[in-house]
């Protein structure tokens, strides 16, 4: 290897080199990553016990809404308590939340961090990574959250709920590689940033958050599959609502497609970004 | 190009940036939509765009230890140039190779997230320059004492003044090991205090065997500070890469031309080289006029007040009290005109027995190079002017004051016990006293003449 440091190389765009530059960053990563979520609540009176509050008042108006006022059933034929609508409603919104802010923000990541581009020499590629870090922590917190309620409702909890890091992993890594395809989009469209609020939004209704994928005709539940939010959201509600193992092939296939579409975006980025300090 | 060898800091190779610039956003639409349909049917690409080259192949090697200023008028291509080597802009042609590493003073607060803290953006950058938490832990005290931030330190980098930015920026690449420091401009922001010690801190890096490259429109910083010099001229793609000094003189030549060309000045007819001497003019002489002039005093220069708290040195057995400068009557004054008497009084006291004191005065610009620096040394060698424990002195400097060219300059004041080199330094104060020139008549240099009469006579050739 030279001594001497050619800064317009190419970037690298192996997996290898990504965990390499995770490895090297991960101070700045989880720096950044610590600012963005105590910055989020920032001079507001309950500061970080707002990442509690919001799930909690979230479920309870859930509950409310789902169980008192519409007296909602979900699916057919089906026995369920008042409260547990509100529970797999919840699961889907924090898959349904990940998606949104992280795709919502990835347009705007490069475009709001000029200085990064134009001043510095910055390891651009976190930025997607810790945006997702800062969404994934609000997830967990809703997640513990879903976790408490559900016992309080049911009295129990299933240990197939070990499973949840597993399942969420290859969607938290489908997602980063929306993300980096999005940040780099975002630079040279800016009509992207624009329609993305409209296309996470298209997101929700089109996933089964409200709803489960049974509940529809069943021609059209295999197209259903195609979203890559509906495999997760089901997945996640067998493991803590039924109680059941994950679809371990349906996972594998999952973490593949997920692992390629990641790398493509990667890949992506590391192409474009050269031309990033030229457009801004 | 020169043949590679391993001592050199930056290396730049023909290199090249131009931007494709539409005239109308549609075009660059036309561009990529038509482009893609004429490559399919094989026709030849028409542009729609022109390209302007901000950089044409510029080549050269700045060795290892050497302080290389990049002068330019605006719009040369200096910080585009910057920013390639930086490799935060990408060259359309050409490389650029580094060898070493690089800490870059781009722009003002470059790098800084303004909603951070200052804190935190020591240690965002310190992170981006590869240092780890625990090495910025070691190394905080040490930027924060340079910076002079003090307890804004915890405050969003948005609610600093432009000074407090630029100094909060110079410390922390100042403090990351680095190889190659490549400042931008940037410095001209901080005060006086801070342009020097800027300045004292850049000479001890390249002391320490480092490279710097510093782009300035100030060719007195550049011929102060560097051993050689780039000068770009422009999107003709010309530059010259020689010393300092030639270089800083053709850039200064090249601004005038300019200016001449520009006003056509010069009479063709008197544009040939033959060498008339006086004499000649004189015996030929049908009328002459003459006009004597002396130059009106219009340097109005406004002077501080002693400020007891500026940093000082020495072996404390004496301690300036008090500087200032006062009129004829003993009075103090805050004002002065260049050319008119100046008293310039230190009140000094002693604390033991000094045999042989020795008072100093410095006038130093915003460089920190020393103007005037006059003592009482040589002057007083042979009288006994001992000073006794406990007793003060009240040294006067009586002098006409320089006229000074626009700016800030500063005064270090020195007391000191011994005769010749063979000193003591007592207490020596630095920047205790800033001379702002208001106004000057002078458009170049740092000094005027005093009593400057000037005469013009024109002399009329008879035909």
């Amino acid at each position: 290897m030279s001594k001497f440091f050619d800064p317009h190389k190419a970037q690298p765009t192996s997996l290898l080199a990504l965990a390499s530059s995770l490895g090297r960053n991960r101070q700045l990563i989880f720096q950044m990553t610590k600012r963005e979520v105590v910055g989020r609540y920032k001079g507001s009176a309950f500061g970080l016990a707002w990442s509690f509050l919001n799930p909690i008042l979230m479920l309870i108006i859930y509950t409310f809404v789902f169980s008192v006022v519409f007296k909602a059933r979900w699916g057919e034929g089906s026995t369920d308590s008042k409260t547990q609508f509100a529970i797999l409603v919840f699961v889907g919104m924090i898959v349904q939340a990940l998606f949104s802010e992280v795709v919502n923000r990835a347009p705007s990541l490069i475009l709001s961090n000029t200085n990064y581009v134009k001043k510095v020499v910055f390891p651009l590629e976190i930025l997607p990574i810790i945006s997702m870090a800062a969404a994934l922590f609000h997830a967990l917190i809703s997640i513990f959250v879903l976790l408490i309620a559900f016992i309080l409702f049911n009295g129990y909890l299933s240990w197939t709920v070990i499973f949840i890091p597993l399942i969420f992993l290859p969607y938290v890594i489908l997602v980063l590689g929306f993300s980096w395809i999005l940040a780099s989009l975002g630079v040279f469209m800016r009509d992207v940033g624009q329609t993305i609020g409209i296309f996470t939004t298209a997101m929700m209704f089109m996933s089964p958050v409200f709803y489960p994928v049974s509940a529809l005709p069943a021609k059209y539940q295999i197209w259903m599959l195609l979203n890559p939010l509906t495999f997760i959201i089901e997945q996640f509600r067998s493991v803590i609502v039924a109680g059941q193992l994950p679809d371990w092939s349906g996972l594998g296939i999952y973490y593949l497609i997920a692992l390629m579409f990641m790398w493509v975006g990667y890949v992506w980025f590391q192409g474009t970004r050269k031309g990033f300090a030229d457009v801004l | 190009m020169q043949m590679s060898s391993d001592d050199f800091s930056i290396r730049v190779s023909n290199l090249s940036k131009s931007y494709k610039i539409y005239s109308a956003p549609r075009d660059r639409l036309k561009q990529f939509v038509i482009s893609i349909i004429e490559k399919l049917f094989k026709r030849p690409v028409k542009n729609y765009f022109r390209e302007f080259h901000a950089l044409k192949d510029i080549s050269f090697e700045i060795k290892r230890g050497e302080t290389v200023g990049i002068i330019g008028r605006n719009g040369a291509g200096k910080s585009t140039l910057l920013q390639i080597i930086c490799g935060t802009l990408s060259p359309s042609q050409g490389e650029v190779l580094v060898n070493g590493k690089v800490a870059a003073l781009l722009e003002l607060g470059s790098g800084f997230n303004p909603e951070f803290t200052g804190r935190e953006n020591i240690y965002l950058n310190g992170a981006l320059h590869g240092l780890s938490h625990s090495q910025l832990d070691t190394r905080f005290n040490e930027i924060l004492i340079f910076s002079e931030i003090g307890e804004f330190i915890d405050q969003p980098v948005k609610t600093y003044s432009s000074g407090m930015m630029v100094r909060l920026a110079f410390s922390v690449i100042a403090h990351i090991d680095a190889d190659i420091l490549i400042i931008d401009e940037a410095l001209a922001v901080g005060d006086i205090f801070f342009q020097q010690k800027c300045m004292a801190y850049l000479r001890a890096f390249q002391d320490e065997g480092n490279t710097v490259v510093f782009v300035s429109h100030d060719t007195s910083a550049v011929l102060g500070l560097c051993s050689k010099a780039l000068l770009l001229t422009g999107h003709a793609g010309k530059h010259y890469f020689r010393s300092a000094k030639e270089v800083c003189a053709q850039y200064i030549e090249g601004l005038y031309e300019e200016r001449v060309t520009n006003s056509a000045l010069i009479d063709p007819k008197v544009q040939n080289n033959k060498v008339i001497k006086l004499e000649e003019i004189s015996a030929i002489r049908v009328k002459s006029q003459l006009t004597i002039g002396s130059v009106p005093v219009d340097n109005l220069i406004r002077v501080s007040s002693f400020m007891s708290e500026a940093k000082g040195f020495g072996a404390s057995g004496a301690k300036i009290l008090d500087a200032w400068i006062e009129d004829g009557f003993g009075k103090r004054i805050a004002e002065i005109q260049g050319g008119t008497t100046a008293n310039f009084c230190i009140l000094v006291k002693a604390f033991k027995d000094i045999k042989y004191p020795a008072y100093g005065l410095i006038l130093k610009d915003r460089l920190g190079q020393f103007l005037i620096a006059e003592g009482t040394d040589l002057t007083f060698r042979n009288q006994s002017i001992s000073l006794l424990a406990n007793d003060s002195a009240k040294v006067s400097f009586k002098f006409a004051m320089p006229i000074l060219f626009e700016g800030e300059y500063t005064i270090d004041l020195a007391v000191a016990e011994g005769i010749g080199h063979d000193h003591i330094q007592q207490h020596w104060m630095s920047d205790v006293m800033v001379f702002t020139s208001l106004n000057s008549r002078l458009a170049h240099g740092i000094l005027g003449f005093q009593n400057l009469q000037i005469s013009i006579e024109n002399l009329r050739t008879s035909n």
